[in-house]
């Protein structure tokens, strides 16, 4: 209970502080371009690519009925949940990318491919998330899977393809995402799958 | 009254109804005091509240004749896990409103140990699953292969503390239908006496509720 309600102080004080567009001017600014090496975003798309398609392969193969398969479930409903409210933040908000216009005050100027927020970020992160809530108590190494959304999210602010806050919160919405995916009774879209799925390819076959 | 708009524009929104406000009023209070109820139902009474009585059961299933785990708690949530709904005698319990049971400690919910707080008084209590079908009169079928048991009827006496209903045994098959949505099918529920064990359950978690009392329920 004491826990809950410091967390509740600590969310409030992080909204008010954010809530202000000074504090927002003062995270974002413009960085110098730098794609090359491994911040070229082929890179870190191709991985985060990989790591989605090798997560459903993981869930088909190992059906719902294990941890492990369980998990990636949850992680491929938290990659759809994102990737909605992403486009719909997108949508919203149609915030200029920095490259397009330098002033990270330009909301509601945009007409397509928006900043706010960053679609990668939160894609990692709420790939991520899943593993991360399910394993990190036992296996403290899992919480090393955080580098990846870190690790994306600096890539888009060094190709002037997102401001920081974009970055943030593309995070938050990643996180979100996989916890809510992650506390729910079912994962969604293996609920909607038949038997020959829900027990994985590798128990029907 | 609501202002009707000007020829050749476009209205932007309905107004909204006294009566829908009020209907979408009374939905929120009822989901409220939905979940207020099960929250009463699946946490221990506090000490010296008299009325409430804390009801012990236990679920146990075969699958193709072998026993397998059934458990009524939360986690693990990749493991066939069991909901129960409970409510009065009068009407078949609604399938969208199964929940939960009070959770023991581990070793007991392992075992498929649960309670539920209730008031005195006549009711039927279900067994929920999801990819399960009960095939037993009275059973209900949800969407995706969400199946519900038989009813079993259990009286709470006024003056207990600590009831014990039995030991609710399913015996059931895995089905292996490769478009199918249900994974087991259970066909038939048991009610069994474990006193014994009921007694070592409560001696460990449930004690300062005083003595257990046996009273079986029985299928409807």
């Amino acid at each position: 209970m004491i826990l809950w309600a410091l967390q509740k102080r600590l969310l409030l004080v992080v909204l008010a502080a954010t809530a202000t567009t000074s504090t927002w001017a003062d995270i974002d600014h413009l960085v110098t371009e730098d794609t090359s090496g491994i911040w070229n975003p082929s890179i870190y798309r191709g991985l985060q690519l990989g790591l989605t398609i090798g997560q459903i392969g993981l869930a088909l193969y190992e059906g719902g009925e294990t941890r492990l398969g369980n998990t990636a479930w949850r992680g491929i409903d938290s990659e759809l949940i994102a990737a909605v409210s992403t486009e719909a933040f997108k949508r919203t908000f149609r915030r200029a990318r920095p490259r397009d216009n330098p002033d990270p005050d330009s909301w509601f100027t945009c007409s397509s491919n928006c900043s706010f927020v960053s679609g990668e970020a939160a894609e990692s992160a709420s790939l991520v998330t899943p593993y991360i809530l399910e394993y990190g108590s036992d296996y403290p190494a899992v919480y090393l899977l955080a580098v990846l959304p870190l690790y994306v999210g600096v890539g888009r602010v060094k190709a002037q393809a997102h401001w920081q806050t974009d970055v943030i919160a593309g995070w938050a919405v990643g996180g979100l995402s996989g916890w809510y995916a992650h506390q729910r009774d079912q994962p969604i879209v293996l609920q909607l799958m038949p038997h020959g799925i829900f027990v994985g390819l590798k128990k029907s076959f | 009254m609501a202002r009707r708009p000007e020829r050749g524009t476009t209205r932007l929104w309905r107004p909204v109804g006294l009566s829908n406000s009020l209907h979408l009023i009374a939905l929120a209070f009822l989901a409220a005091a939905c979940a207020a109820s099960t929250s009463q139902m699946t946490s221990l009474p506090k000490q010296g509240t008299a009325g409430d009585v804390v009801v012990l059961f236990r679920v146990a299933a075969d699958e193709d004749g072998k026993p397998v785990p059934a458990i009524l708690s939360p986690s693990p949530r990749w493991k066939w896990r069991l909901q129960v709904n409970v409510g009065p005698t009068s009407h078949a319990l609604n399938t969208g409103r199964t929940f939960t049971a009070g959770q023991l400690d581990a070793t007991a919910q392992e075992a498929g140990w649960a309670f539920l707080t209730l008031p005195p008084g006549t009711y039927q209590l279900a067994f929920a699953a999801y990819r399960t079908r009960f095939a037993m009169p009275g059973a209900q079928g949800g969407a995706l292969g969400f199946g519900q048991s038989q009813g079993a009827e259990l009286a709470v006496p006024r003056d207990a503390g600590l009831l014990y209903v039995g030991t609710f045994g399913f015996t059931c098959q895995r089905l292996n239908r490769w478009w199918g949505y249900a994974e087991r099918e259970c066909t038939a529920l048991e009610i069994r006496d474990e006193e014994a064990l009921a007694r070592e359950v409560a001696v460990a978690s449930l004690g300062r509720f005083g003595a257990l009392r046996t009273e079986l329920a029985s299928t409807r």
